[in-house]
This record gives structure tokens, sequence and C-alpha cells, in this order.
């Protein structure tokens, strides 16, 4: 499905193209090449055979007359490769097996394809056309119900077929249904169909009616859950219209090609639920059933729905002209109806009112191919459980396109269909997401730990920072950091004394012994408690050993002395770029074979892709997958490398990543010392980096670790890095932002289901104090020089999205984690530092409160960057109880 | 690993490829995709032709969003100087 | 009946050439006029080469170095007029 009429998710990758079986098979042949002597006869493919190289006149052999051309380069989609899977495996895994479902149609093959042979092999939810040919369960589905005791008219009966055609899927008759091979109910209603409601891709019921303006009804999601017999329930009909169910087979007689989704409506599948041949009785129906299912008597001939299937497609040219009919056959089907079975008024009108309504709707029927209405589905799903509502909503970036160039002109066709298409995905899973999704999280996960700090009362702050302070004073020695009130009474504020009287001193032992039994109600702490100290043994015996281990003393004397960008260097370093790529290479053959194994319900086993990723591999200086963060595809791969891998792999990963930070080809690019000069596919290269595998970080974070492996990868970090020089990469700061707003945020937490023991807090402290001290003095320097800014501001100009200054804010958050997790002299020095960053902060944005006040056309910009600046300035000034307003700096109310 | 040079090219996709084409012609941009005849798909592709004038060497460039290169005319692919 | 086996033999010969120079340096000349020269990286029945490390003339080594290049060279098959070992 695409705009230009071929498949984008197939044009990205040749290769990736194909299914996971092919892949497999490629491999396979792969690894035998390399183990064999090369055979060139083995290479030839048998494309040499007719390749007489007569520089230009490929034209058969490129454009497949007749000859095998292989489909590398098959856009229409491995049509030649998928019929044959579907012949060879006629059981219930052909369609789990053979092609992978995101392989769509396009719209240009669905009107060129025309007739029906050709259809079927589109995609494995469609590889079964006939599956009646060879399943006995279809076969003994019965066909539809006709009006007993009355022979139709040929004509009837093919209008019977085509709205059975038409309708929702749970009366569809048996050729029609998805190809899992549910157990097909006849028509005969008595018994619910099981499963009908399952869409091919599995996802959930499409809550239809939502956004959906022009026929706007707004069905409720639960009609599903009732029975279908629809009669006596008319609007579940059209509740169930609009599931994205509609087999291929109907598509070629679609002669529109619609020029955008967004115009397309999935109502247009008409719901004819009811199908006057069809009324159930439903007083009559149980005892029916057996006439039901030999009702294809009556008609003019006996047809077993194979046969069915036949004249339905014949009469496919002529749906228009039927559709103009469609008043006529009404009214037919109507004196019928009262023929048969005489309608009380209510009912006839209720009739009246659907076949009215069925009219309406049947004009646009069979506008969209199924993909068509599975894509749209899809848009309206993700929009309801998305986090970023107006980045997910398709509809919305278009409205945003027009909006912005007025009307729908050729200009901005192409940015709709490059909306279109970032939306649609392709070989890189690449569904477009904007970088500040993931540093909204992570700005989101600040301003909560700083709103907690800030509620709690400034007195309490004080006295819990002297408290801590004189704890420090203490060394770190295990004691009570976390017992606070109460415990010594009140406590004096004489904040800076530099000796601390030692107050009172719990032994640690008994102390844990007094948290543990106090939590000794709760399963989930005392299993946290119990299982706590290995892991914190590791941290803290890793953290005395403060002196670097021979492997990372190699690696960090060279890691991070670039004068230059020097990628080569560190990828020489990695086995060379040609080994990463093809890492890379390997990784996406895993990902793809696992997710093809997940799709048709095998065992995943990541032992394969966990090897391709060498996160162990000790061979290099720099480890190979630091290597392969160099290349955008190299990130962009990583959250689906996340799906599967184990919580302990995924630790294990980061780990890795922290170690390594100053290796990351992102890092030295991103930071103003190595890079001063960024270009705009580097800034371009930076963004990726943020949306795709910051965004992985958080949430890898905020979901699944503990405190203490938080602890342990800052450590990570701090040993085997230099922190000041990270500190000045854009990328560096905030994932140094990210690890320890995380863990003040579950510090806060502490008076919830996280408490954390006394070794805890005390490791924690000693963790930072090693940060702070790598950071002192040089905390000023994460405020990129002047030039710097100005550089990347020019660069990203170009970018319409892009603000026109340069936002600080990241920087802010990185100030306010850090002031956070600090204690009262910390932040003092903090202060110290960045003061002159606080005033010029606030020198421009009163310059810019001038600017608001003026009646200019940029007052409006100006009084939203002042905020903004002001926003931001806050956001760390708040942490210690300050809040800077109208160009003065007052203490927090 | 790889064997066939199909394979190494396959490294490179995603990436920016220098495809040099007949009649002094070149071309850089994001492999997208190929196929056995080096019918390459290029995005952000710039084109450069060259052209002696006067005894000169003069080069245009054309710049375009995404490209189809017909393989006949393909006669080199690698990376370009600036990536390696 | 000879010229058959004649044929194969031959064909063996070239492929067993083309497998036993990979990995030497060569010479590849382009229906073009361009030579490159570099290391064989592999080859295929088509005659696509990948070289590494390659340079390149204009019909001879004498000519000035138009170009160099650090990564793998794909040269396309059908443009390739012979390949030889330096």
């Amino acid at each position: 499905m695409s705009f230009f009429g071929f498949d984008a998710s197939g044009a990205q990758g040749p290769q990736r193209a194909r299914g996971g079986r092919q892949q497999h098979q490629q491999r396979q042949q792969q690894q035998q090449h390399s183990q064999q002597p090369l055979d060139f006869d083995d290479t030839y493919k048998g494309y040499g055979e007719y390749a007489p190289e007569e520089e230009d006149f490929l034209n058969d052999e490129t454009f497949g007359n007749d000859v095998e051309v292989g489909n590398n380069f098959d856009f229409g989609h491995g049509a030649a490769a998928a019929a044959p899977a579907a012949s060879a495996a006629p059981g219930a895994s052909a369609g789990a097996s053979a092609a992978p479902p995101q392989q769509h149609r396009s719209y240009v093959a669905a009107a060129a394809g025309g007739v029906h042979p050709a259809a079927p092999v589109d995609s494995a939810a469609d590889l079964k056309p006939m599956e009646s040919l060879w399943n006995p369960a279809a076969a003994q589905a019965a066909p539809p119900a006709q009006p007993q005791g009355r022979v139709l008219s040929l004509e009837e009966v093919e209008r019977q077929q085509r709205q059975m055609q038409q309708m929702p899927p749970q009366q569809m008759p048996p050729q029609q249904m998805p190809p899992q091979g549910y157990a097909m109910v006849p028509q005969g209603y008595a018994i619910p169909p099981q499963g009908y409601a399952i869409p091919p891709q599995g996802y959930a019921m499409p809550p239809q009616g939502y956004a959906m303006p022009p026929q706007g009804y707004a069905m409720p999601p639960q009609g599903y859950a009732m029975p279908p017999q629809g009669y006596a329930m008319p609007p579940q009909g059209y509740a169930m219209q609009q599931m994205p169910q509609q087999p291929m087979q109907q598509m070629p007689q679609q002669p529109a090609v619609p020029q955008a989704p967004v115009a397309q409506q999935p109502v247009a599948q008409a719901p004819v639920a009811q199908q006057p041949a069809a009324q159930p009785q439903l007083d009559r129906s149980a005892s029916s059933l057996s006439q039901n299912s030999q009702s294809g008597t009556p008609g003019p001939a006996p047809m077993g729905e194979a046969e069915l299937a036949a004249p339905v497609h014949q009469q496919m040219p002529q749906q228009m002209q039927q559709q103009q009919q469609m008043p006529q056959q009404m009214q037919q089907g109507r004196q019928r109806q009262r023929n048969r079975e005489p309608l009380t008024p209510e009912e006839q009108k209720r009739l009246d009112i659907r076949h009215a309504k069925v009219e309406k709707i049947l004009k646009h029927s069979g506008l969209m191919t199924p993909r068509d209405k599975d894509f749209i589905t899809r848009y309206q799903l993700s929009q309801i459980v998305t986090e970023d509502p107006y980045n997910e909503d398709f509809y919305f970036q278009v409205y945003k396109i027009i909006q912005r160039g007025g009307v729908v002109g050729e200009s901005n066709k192409g940015l709709i269909a490059r909306a279109y298409l970032e939306h649609s995905g392709h070989r890189l899973g690449g569904r477009y997401k904007r970088a500040d999704i993931a540093l909204q999280r992570m700005q989101s996960q600040v301003e909560k730990a700083v709103t907690v700090a800030k509620e709690r009362p400034l007195r309490k702050q004080e006295k819990e920072l002297a408290q801590q302070q004189e704890q420090e004073g203490e060394a770190a020695s295990g004691a009570a950091a976390d017992s606070r009130d109460g415990v010594l009474g009140r406590i004096s504020s004489s904040l800076n004394s530099k000796a601390p009287r030692r107050q009172l001193q719990i032994p640690a032992a008994n102390k844990d012994a007094l948290l543990n039994s106090l939590l000794v109600n709760d399963e989930h702490h005392a299993r946290a408690s119990a299982a706590a100290p290995d892991a914190l043994m590791e941290v803290t015996e890793s953290l005395g050993n403060v002196d670097l281990s021979q492997k990372s003393r190699v690696r960090r004397r060279s890691s991070y002395a670039f004068s230059s960008v020097d990628q080569s260097s560190v990828m020489s370093r990695s086995g060379g770029r040609k080994f990463v790529l093809s890492l890379i290479e390997t990784v996406y053959e895993e990902v793809l074979e696992l997710e093809a194994n997940l799709r048709s319900g095998k065992a995943t086993d990541v032992q394969k892709l966990w090897e391709a990723l060498h996160i162990n591999d000790e061979l290099y200086e720099v480890c190979p997958f630091i290597s392969m963060l160099s290349f955008d595809k190299g990130i962009k791969i990583m959250p689906r490398i996340f799906n599967f891998l184990e919580k302990e792999q995924k630790l294990q990963l980061l780990q890795t990543f922290f170690s390594e930070l100053s290796h990351l080809n992102i890092i030295i690019i991103s930071s103003y010392k190595t890079n001063p000069q960024p270009s705009e596919a580097q800034l371009k290269q930076i963004d990726v980096f943020q949306t795709v595998f910051l965004k992985i970080i958080v949430s890898f974070l905020s979901s699944s670790s503990n405190f203490i492996e938080i602890m342990g990868l800052l450590l990570h970090l701090i040993k085997n890095n230099s922190v000041s020089f990270i500190s000045t990469s854009k990328i560096g700061l905030n994932l140094i932002t990210v690890l320890i707003s995380r863990a003040a945020l579950i510090r806060q937490d502490t008076n919830r289901s996280n408490m954390l023991s006394s070794p805890e807090i005390s490791t924690w402290n000693e963790i930072y104090d090693k940060l702070f001290t790598a950071l002192e003095s040089k905390i000023a320097a994460v405020f990129p020089p002047r030039e710097y800014i100005a550089k990347v501001t020019e660069k990203s100009a170009g970018s319409a999205a892009a603000p026109q200054h340069y936002d600080q804010a990241y920087i802010w958050q990185f100030l306010a984690s850090l002031a956070l997790s600090g204690k009262l002299n910390h932040q003092r020095i903090i202060i110290d530092e960045v003061r002159d960053q606080i005033f010029g902060t606030l020198a421009e944005a009163g310059q810019l409160a001038t600017a608001a006040a003026g009646p200019g056309p940029d007052a409006a910009d100006s009084r939203y960057r002042r905020d903004k600046l002001y926003q931001d300035l806050n956001l760390f000034l708040n942490v210690m109880g300050l809040v800077a307003r109208d160009g003065e700096i007052s203490e927090l109310k | 690993m790889s064997n066939t040079p199909l394979d190494l090219l396959k490294l490179n996709l995603d990436e920016k490829v220098y495809v040099k084409l007949r009649g002094a012609r070149s071309m850089t941009g994001t492999l997208q995709a190929f196929d056995s005849h080096c019918n390459i798909v290029l995005s952000d592709a710039v084109e450069t032709v060259y052209d002696i004038v006067d005894g000169e060497m003069r080069s245009s460039e054309r710049s375009s969003e995404m490209v189809f290169v017909r393989g006949d005319s393909v006669t080199l692919i690698t990376t370009p100087e600036d990536e390696e | 009946m000879s010229t058959v086996a004649d044929k194969s033999e031959a064909v063996s010969a070239s492929t067993q050439f083309l497998s036993d120079i990979i990995g030497k340096p060569v010479y590849v000349k382009l229906h073009s006029g361009m030579l490159y020269t570099g290391t064989l990286e592999s080859i295929d029945g088509f005659m696509n080469i990948a070289l590494s490390s390659a340079t390149e003339h204009y019909e001879n080594k004498d000519n000035g170095l138009i170009n160099t290049y650090n990564s793998d060279v794909f040269l396309r098959g059908t443009q390739v007029m012979y390949i030889s070992e330096v």
C-alpha cells in the first residue's frame, strides 16, 4: 500500500523484503559458501545463461520477459515466491510460514490485477484463496441460507452472493473467512461464530466510529460482544462492518484508485447484515439448522462454496451497474420479505431505514482494500493508545501539512506522501517519531522529581539536608540515611557546620534487621531486601575498586582524546567498518527471523541474536556493539532488538553501552569539544539517536530496572569514562540526566513501595560523590560555547520544524537532577559554578520581555521564548526552593 | 561472512554511496535498494555531471529526493570519501 | 563428445582462475577504459567485482592517478573488459 504504487517497505531492502524462510535459506547458503571453496557455478544462479552482456541490451533480463529474474527488486512483492508457498503448504501452516504480513498490496497492483487469480498471492493473510479445496472443515460449512421453499432467480442469487460478500465477517461464506481456518458457521445463525472478530493481524478491535466523520456511527465496540443475530439489534450490523477483514478476493473489482487514505472511510463496506434472504427467524433457526445446511438445493443448482465463489468473481464487472439497480432490488427484497413473513410495522420501518442506509453506503463499497482498512484501523488505534497523540496521529499530521500549505497543492502532496510513508513504516521499523519524545519523557521524569522535592515543606527539606550532611560526615558508614523524622528529634539548623557532631549512630546491621522486621508483612519488600545484598555487594565492591581495570585502562587511554571527529579510528579498533556493517546485517537477519518466528507462533531463541551483537566481545579494543551504534541503521534496529532480549541481556547491553560511552560516535559528534562544527547530517544523526536509543533507555530504566541496577549503570559510566568530557555532549548529558533523575525518583519514592536499605543509600551517596567530583569545577562546561550554539542554530534553521534558537532545556534538566540528588553543599557548588549562566539567562529573558512588550510581529515569539527560558531555569532553581520571575530570583513560596 | 560482490554491496544499505555512471556522471545518495542488475534506488541523491568546456572540466549538480538508477549505466559503487 | 569435455574443462579452468586470484592484487579494465588496481575481495559469475584499496587510472597505470578508494569498490560485471593478476 503506497502512494507510489509499490511497496515502500519492500523497496528498502531487497533482501529483507522476502519472508523469513527465504532469508533463512539464503543464510544457509551463505554459510555453506563460507565453508566451501567458492564454486562459481553456484554464483551464476542461472543468470549467466541469458546474459549476452551487450551493454544496454538487457531489457529482457531486467524487466523479466520470459526470464527468471529473481525477486530482489520485486516491488510487486514476491508474487512468484508466495504462490508456490501457498500451494506447497496447504495446511494451516501455509499462512504462518510464508511471507510476513506487513507485505501490503499496492493500489496499483490491485487495480492492475483485475482478475482474481492474481489476488490471492498477495500475502500470508490471503494465501488460501479457496480454502474449501483442501480444508475439510471449511468444506463442511454449508452454503448460505436461502429462503425455504422458494426458487430464486439468477439475479437474486447473484445479489445475495454479492451481499454476502459485503457482509460483516460473521456472516461471510467460508471462502471469504480469514485464513486462520476458523470453523465456519453456516448461515443458520443459531451458533454464534467463534473468533470472527479477530482481525488477521491480531490487534485489538477497531473502535469504529472513532474519527470517522462522514458516517459517524459511533457504535461502542461492545457491540462485538453480542451475539451476531443482527436482526433484532440493527445497530450491530454497523458496529461490525468496519472490521478490516474483508479478504483480498474482493479487491480487484475496484475501479477507483484512491489518492489518499485519509479521504476513505471504512464505512465503505456495506453492512447488509439484513440480507433479506437470510432473515433469521430466531425461534425457527435452531430447528432449521439442518435444513439450512442443505439450503443450497432450492436454488437454481446445487452449489458447493467453491462453485459459489466463481459466479461471484464473474459478476464483478457488473458491480457498478448493479449498484445502480439497488433501489429496485431493495424493493423486491422487501416485497419478498412481506410475502414470506409478515413484518410488524415497526420492524418494517427499521428495515426501511436499514435499507436506506445500506443504499447510501453501498456506493462507496469496496473503495478501499482490506489493507487500507487495516492501515486506518491501526492508525485510529495507535492514536488512542499512544503516549504522544499528536505525533502518532496520522490525520493530525496531514492536517498540519494542509494547514501550513493552505490547500492541497502539488507542493504539499509530496509532504503528505512523506507523512504517510513515515507513518507506514519500513525496513528500519522507522515509524516517524520526533526526537523530543524521548526527551519529553526524560523531562517529565526530571520535572516529576523536582515537583516532589518542591512539595516538601522547605523547613523539612533543610532539616533533612542538615541531617544528610551530618551523616555524610560519618563517611557512609552505613548509618541510617532514611531514618529521618522523629528518631533524632529536632536537629540544629547549622547547615554549614564542617564537622557535625555525631548525634546518634545505629549499627547498620541492627538497622537492617529493624527495617526487615518492619517490612515483613510486605512480601515484595522482603524479597527485595533479601535479593539486595548480593547485587549490592557487587556494586559496592566495584565502587571500592577505583582503579581502572587493565582492559578499561587500555580503552580509556585513547577513548576521549580525539582531536577531531574520527569515526574511522574508533571503527578500526572494533574490527573495521566493513566488519561492523556486516555485523549489523547479521543482526538484521536475526531480528527478522525472530520476528518471523514470533508471528508464526514459533519459539524465539535469542541466543544467535545475542551472539551477533558481540556485547561481550573482548577481541577488539572497542566493543563492536558500540561501533554498530555509529550507523543510523544500527541505532534504528535497537528497539526491535530490545523486543527480544531478556532483561539480564538488556542490562548487560546497557552496561557495555555506558562503559564505553566515550567511544560512542554519537557522543563524539555531539560534543562541542570534539565536534565544534557539526554538519547537518550529524545533527540529524544526533536526532535519530535521541529518538530511538535514548527512548529505549528511558523506558527500560523506568519500567524494569531497580535502584541497584541504575547505580550500577551510573558506576559503569563514571568508572570507564571521562565524565567531564561526556557532559560536554548533549547526548552524554542526557544520558547522565536519565540515570540520576531516575535514581532521584526512586529515592523519593521510598515511602511507597521501594524502601531502600541503608547500604543502598550510602552506596548511592558514594556514587553521587564520585560523579560530582568528576564534574566539580567543570559544571559550567556543560553549557556549549556561543559559537557552537550559533553553528547548530544556523544548521538546523534549514529545517522548518526546528526551533530558531538553541534549546538549553536539557542542560537545566541535568543541573536540576544533579542538584536534586545532591546535598546542600553540592547545590551551593552548582549554583556557584553556573551563576553566570543563571544571570545570563535572566538577562536574556529580560531582553525578550522588552521585545515581547513591543507591538512587533515577533512579540508572540519573544513572549514564548521568555516563558520558555523561565520555565527551564526554574526547573533548576525550584530544586533549591528558588524561583525566577520577572528578572528576579526569589524564594519559592 | 560475505562472499559475492553483491553481498558486500548489501553492507552499504542505508548508507551513503557514491555511484559512478556511464557518460561522465556520478551520483551520491543513501542506498535504499539494489538488485542483481545493479538497478539501484537512492534517496537524497545528488547527481554530478562532468563536462569539458573550452578544455576545462566543469561539473553541475542536480539533486532529487529519491531516484531509481537503471543498472545499465552503473559502472562502480563505493562509499563516498567523507563517510569512510 | 570431446568438444563438450573441452568446454567444461575450459569453464572449470576459468572459474578456477577466478577463485584462485581472490585476495590477490589485480587489474580490472572496464569498457570505458578505466583501469582499477586493488585487492580482489570477491567476484561472482557476472564478473561483478569487489576490490579493496583500489586506485583508478585511465587505460594505463603510468597515466596519472585519478582516484584512490579507501573502502570497497564494487564494479559492475557488464562493464568489465578483463581482470588480470598484477
